[in-house]
């Protein structure tokens, strides 16, 4: 049965009976992303070699991608190329999956790929990155979401005071009440190391399991700005469950990072592209996975950084 | 690789065993009202600032019934989404952008001679529009002024379209009117033709999908006679005098449609759910900061979505009817992506071969503003798109 609309009146029904039919089949199913940076190419060939073994399932088990999201990265500083957020209309892209093109053999400039609304109100489209989870990830009793955040490297400006924060949503599957959790945390430009958000915070104190299906980060522009429109740009994410589930980061990245930028979180509502895979999206085995190429359209983009990311759930039995 | 078994989405088109077609279809018209006095853009006598629109054009002249899902405004012809500036008495500042023609829009529906869809004018500013949107590039503090994030319309169909293996589709984006002297000097020139593409996705093959893609070009033309529409008050400018509203360099023809056929030789159809149509204009947009007009500079721009023709049909396979009376502004027809109003219809609306609807707009009147504390009559023109989208059903 597809998913009701989050707005339908019949989607907590459908939420409970998918949970507990998992948890009678003894059926975990974890949230996700799979995400690289790809750099622009600034000489010929202007496309980029295949990312290789970046997009790939490492895990035991199959994982469902429905997503595909992608995003410029800016870089912070002094110097600041690539800040123009509509420089992802100069990006091109094509993907590989078992000597198969998607969605063309060309490389398809990145406005194409658009197939999912995911406009907010202007007052928080650039402060807020919202994921509603494809499947519920059960919240046990006792359980916890442990929560990563750390700024871009040279993302903020001297003696200014950030709030940084992180909401989860959810259902209770017994009285089928909405729980809601959250944290928040302050940074200044001395302190850029990953922080955890107090794990308190986002601890199932109760008795019943909960399905968690949304999660919502949420940043502001630093206390000596006027107008508060924060960036999601300047900010990295990371989360992974503790107690039950896999205890494994839902956000992987192959080589060095291990937090996720934060735009690349906008699969619901931000201002990344998203595309939607038709039907019910592919299925990743143990192994398997998708190489992506790259290419500038045109001036002003060779050399900039590109984020790419596959969003998902791990279905673990 | 395998998708989770048969997509939960079901594939309502022609069936081996004979069954339905659906093809997307649409209607449209544009509403031009010009409030000076003695225009001859004004509405009928009595209510004057009523524009009832053409109803041929809004009629069923096929075969086959055709139901219509969504309504769509939007204003057409404009250079700018919003115009902040003093009125000065002219035509030119008053009222001169997209917001002001789509907020004072109101329309009542009618099937003539049966019964009235709403019996009052409806506000468009008060019937929820479905989320369309770009991220919103207002509080962008680098390029307030930015069209749009993305630059992309979509129209997305009601039903899929399934055409046989070897189908095809013919899918035309024209040309705009660029703005004229009371515009502004530029020093970049605003004629330099844009980059677009046009993209059809199907689907099936190992992957969930795949698309049809086709690179265009879209240039100013300066003949705003042989549009549809006319320009908004900045006028227009001599550009290219030998373009057809939609060039040969704009279209996507049948031939290069079927040469991407990723499918030859499978049997069974091709499944086409959606149309994507990107056009570049971040150089337009950042050369609109250097007119000498007063404000123009950092007011948000019009994406070109607004101010394109399109057209699009079956050419191999399917009716091949237009599936819209051809060189409909592209925002107005992609409704899935749009920077206009797109409403659902609480009860879609079945158009029988032969019946038709009655359009009426009433739109904003001459209004009376102080300029240097004098109190001075206004007479802006309005120019608004309407149009009904839906899908004909078309018996096997």
């Amino acid at each position: 049965m597809q998913a009701p609309h989050p707005n339908d009146p019949r989607y907590i029904d459908w939420l409970v009976k998918l949970a507990e039919a998992n948890r009678a089949q003894g059926v975990i199913e974890e949230p996700r992303l799979f995400w690289d940076v790809v750099t622009l190419r600034d000489e010929d060939p202007l496309v980029t070699d295949y990312t290789g073994n970046v997009f790939e399932n490492g895990e035991q088990f199959p994982v469902r991608l429905t997503h595909v999201v992608m995003a410029p990265r800016p870089a912070w500083g002094a110097e600041s190329p690539f800040s123009d957020e509509r420089l992802i209309q100069r990006v091109s892209l094509r993907l590989r999956f078992h000597d198969t093109f998607y969605m063309n053999n060309l490389l398809l400039p990145a406005p194409l790929w658009v197939n999912k609304t995911i406009a907010a109100p202007a007052s928080v489209s650039q402060g807020s990155a919202h994921w509603i989870l494809d499947r519920p990830v059960i919240l046990s009793a006792r359980d916890t979401l442990s929560v990563e955040v750390q700024p871009e490297t040279n993302a903020l400006d001297a003696d200014t005071t950030y709030n940084v924060a992180v909401s989860f949503t959810g259902v209770g599957l017994l009285s089928k009440r909405p729980y809601f959790f959250g944290s928040s945390k302050q940074f200044t430009d001395a302190n850029v190391n990953s922080t955890q958000f107090t794990p308190t915070d986002m601890k199932n104190d109760g008795t019943e399991p909960i399905a968690i299906t949304d999660v919502g980060f949420t940043v502001d522009a630093g206390d000596q700005v006027s107008t508060n429109a924060g960036d999601v740009r300047r900010w990295r994410f990371q989360i992974r469950q503790i107690g039950n589930g896999t205890q494994r980061t839902w956000f992987f990245q192959p080589t060095g990072e291990t937090l996720c930028p934060g735009q690349l979180l906008g699969i619901s509502q931000g201002r990344a592209i998203v595309h939607r895979f038709p039907g019910d999206g592919m299925i990743w085995q143990p192994g398997e996975g998708v190489q992506a190429q790259a290419a500038a359209l045109t001036s002003g983009t060779e050399g900039m950084d590109f984020l790419l990311g596959f969003a998902g759930y791990i279905a673990i039995k | 690789m395998a998708a989770l078994g048969p997509s939960p989405i079901p594939v309502a088109g022609r069936s081996p065993a004979g069954g339905a077609l659906y093809e997307p279809r649409g209607f449209w018209d544009i509403a031009t009202l010009n409030t000076a006095a003695g225009s001859t853009r004004q509405g009928p006598a009595g209510e004057i600032n009523v524009r009832k629109l053409n109803r041929e054009n809004f009629r069923n002249g096929a075969r086959w019934p055709i139901i219509l899902t969504r309504m769509v405004l939007c204003p057409v012809g404009y250079q700018l989404t919003e115009f902040d500036t003093t009125p000065d008495g002219t035509a030119v500042t008053y009222h001169n952008d997209a917001i002001s023609a789509i907020t004072g829009a109101e329309v009542i529906i009618a099937a003539p001679q049966r019964q009235n869809y709403n019996k009052r004018y409806l506000y468009s500013r008060s019937w929820v529009p479905r989320p369309t949107s770009d991220p919103n590039m207002s509080l962008v503090k680098a390029s307030p002024y930015a069209s749009s994030l993305f630059g992309v319309s979509r129209l997305a169909f009601d039903r899929p379209l399934v055409l046989p293996s070897k189908g095809a589709l013919e899918i035309g984006v024209g040309g705009f009117i660029a703005p004229g002297a009371a515009f502004g000097v530029l020093s970049t020139p605003n004629l330099a033709p844009l980059d677009g593409w046009i993209h059809v996705e199907e689907r099936g093959g190992i992957w969930p999908g795949s698309s049809r893609d086709k690179q265009i070009v879209v240039r100013a033309t300066d003949h705003p006679t042989i549009f549809p529409w006319q320009p908004d008050s900045f006028g227009s400018t001599a550009g290219n005098t030998a373009q057809t509203i939609i060039p040969q360099a704009g279209m996507f023809t049948a031939n290069e449609f079927l040469k991407q056929n990723p499918e030859r030789g499978r049997a069974g159809g091709n499944v086409f759910e959606a149309i994507n149509v990107f056009i570049d204009q971040i150089t337009r947009d950042d050369a609109y900061q250097d007119s000498s007009t007063t404000d123009v500079p950092t007011s948000p721009i019009v994406p070109l979505a607004c101010n394109v023709p399109c057209s699009a049909r079956c050419r191999i396979g399917g009716t091949g009817e237009y599936w819209w009376r051809p060189n409909a502004p592209l925002a107005l027809m992609f409704n899935e992506l749009t920077p206009g109003l797109v409403y659902d219809l609480p009860i879609p609306i079945t158009l029988t071969p032969g019946d038709c609807l009655d359009i009426a707009l009433r739109m904003p009147w001459r209004a009376s503003v102080l300029i240097n504390d004098v109190p001075t009559t206004v007479s802006p023109q309005y120019q608004l798109g309407v149009a009904f989208t839906g899908f004909a059903v078309i018996e096997g």
